[in-house]
């Protein structure tokens, strides 16, 4: 038996100045609701994403907000960094395999925009370690960074391979009611953009942002009466050393090797299977390594594969079809969330002018901090 | 970022101004900072190794946009070092002009931050640049 989404709902991903985590989580849950066409009384468990609502909002206990904002009894917050969406995904497929849930509502939820840009680096850089990278003041993406110099100087990637992440990625975002950046950028912009930590300028990175997306899942007896539904075909979750410098090879995400690898087994399929894949561009190099370890491309030959156009809409493979974290904004726990929605519109043909042609199996790849864990998640309709 | 205070200060001061790591009684492997259980053979015997804080670039950035506490630094630049022994660490490179993987450094002990105008200052290991 899998585990299936009935129903999306989501902000956009923005500043909303004017909402705070309750209208935020309110909004996108009622949304999910109205398109699953159920009523909030139905559900019957709650699952929660969230990453850094303690420090920037100084609001824990995340799940008890939920459960007094939607007046659901059954609820349970979900770390594991900016990878907790999707694993709220797996933990509620879970629940429901079991027979503990029969229709749940999965919430990912990120309010970024409330303080300055050095208190966000400083907060973002949580999801590294603490006591021997981030002491020493060594950035989220200063180590990003490192892990980017040591791609070039071993496989020869280039800063227009690296920019051409950005432009796919903006471009595809144009198309996306949800994206925060939805224009188009050009070569000459990023080399002009701000540089942050050398070589990553501002234009390789995806943006803190405000954003909630909320899924209603259950199990595949009762979502034969849904219209619009996708199945959970397959999970698969990895972990590497948490400090990027224990990483034997840092150009390597083991964690994401090892979640694909048993995603696609739990799926039963090949990666040659997969239609089009959602992968975590937190930095452009990102998206870089992530296509290398699920095996789209060989590895050191991610760069030329995406500067070669094999990873746009009509390409090869198309890789963030919504976007990416780099088009659409990067509100921590709501990422994984808002790439099984992306799943959803573009394995149900709704997702407008960047549909892919005839998707059958859709991945998608949340990857917590540098790639300390990574949670890969198949759907199919 | 995390801003030790002073008992953490306190406990971290033993290891702090020198490169102490781990060693795997059982298969002789190196870590950095300290385990307690070794990842390569399983074994839960391990000891206090220091390292003599010598070591290569493996890989560096400049930072342009520092965490809150380091604003007053920037640019500063901050390395993944190899050390001669094997294990890698995450330092900040200081006295070089120029910069390049590979390059010879040691450790020596610099001011890392200063907690505000009454906090404690915080010391720590940084790299310099020996060719």
């Amino acid at each position: 038996m899998k585990a299936n989404i009935i129903g999306v709902g989501s902000t956009t991903f923005s500043e909303h100045w004017h909402y705070g985590l309750r209208e935020m989580i309110s909004y996108a849950s009622l949304n999910a609701l109205k398109s699953a066409n159920i009523e909030l009384k139905d559900v019957d468990s709650l699952f929660v994403a969230n990453c850094l609502g303690s420090t920037i909002n100084g609001q824990n206990n995340i799940n008890a907000i939920c459960s007094d904002e939607l007046a659901i009894q059954n609820s349970v917050a979900i770390g594991g960094g900016d990878a907790a969406g999707a694993y709220a995904i797996a933990q509620a497929a879970n629940s429901i395999m079991a027979g503990q849930s029969k229709i749940a509502l999965v919430i990912g939820v990120e309010k970024m925009s409330d303080m300055p840009i050095t208190d966000i680096t400083q907060i973002a850089s949580e999801v590294t370690e603490q006591e021997y990278e981030a002491s020493t003041g060594a950035t989220l993406a200063s180590l990003y960074a490192m892990i980017t110099l040591k791609h070039m100087k071993l496989y020869g990637t280039t800063d227009k391979q690296l920019g051409s992440v950005s432009i796919k990625n903006h471009s595809n975002a144009v198309e996306n009611e949800i994206a925060q950046f939805r224009f188009k950028v050009m070569m000459e912009d990023i080399a002009k953009s701000p540089m942050i930590a050398d070589p990553i300028r501002l234009l390789h990175s995806a943006a803190p942002s405000d954003g909630c997306c909320a899924l209603i899942m259950c199990n595949e007896g009762s979502a034969k009466e849904y219209k619009d539904k996708i199945q959970l075909a397959g999970t698969g979750i990895g972990a590497d050393f948490m400090a990027v410098h224990e990483r034997e090879d840092i150009t390597t995400f083991n964690s994401v090797r090892s979640a694909s690898k048993s995603a696609l087994a739990n799926a039963g399929i090949k990666v040659e299977d997969i239609s089009f894949a959602e992968v975590h561009d937190s930095f452009s190099i990102g998206e870089i390594i992530s296509i290398e370890d699920i095996s789209f491309t060989k590895k050191g030959n991610g760069g030329k594969f995406i500067e070669e156009g094999n990873a746009e809409l009509d390409g090869k493979i198309p890789i963030n079809p919504s976007g990416g974290l780099k088009g659409c904004g990067h509100p921590f726990a709501a990422t994984g969330i808002r790439q099984a929605i992306e799943a959803f519109y573009q394995l149900n043909n709704k997702a407008g002018k960047r549909q892919v042609k005839n998707p059958k199996y859709a991945l998608t790849e949340n990857i917590s901090g540098t790639g300390a864990t990574a949670v890969v998640n198949i759907y199919s309709l | 970022m995390y801003k030790s205070n002073i008992v953490m200060a306190w406990r971290k001061t033993k290891r702090g101004n020198y490169v102490i790591g781990s060693k795997c009684k059982e298969c002789s492997a190196l870590f950095f900072p300290s385990r307690r259980r070794c990842p390569k053979c399983e074994s839960n015997e391990m000891e206090d190794y220091k390292f003599k804080g010598n070591g290569e670039i493996y890989s560096y950035s400049t930072i342009h946009y520092p965490p809150a506490g380091f604003e007053k630094q920037v640019p500063y630049t901050v390395a993944i070092v190899k050390l001669d022994e094997g294990p890698k660490m995450v330092a900040q490179i200081v006295d070089f002009e120029h910069l390049e993987i590979g390059m010879k450094v040691e450790s020596c002990i610099r001011k890392v931050y200063v907690d505000g105008e009454k906090g404690i200052i915080h010391y720590g290991i940084k790299f310099r640049v020996t060719e």
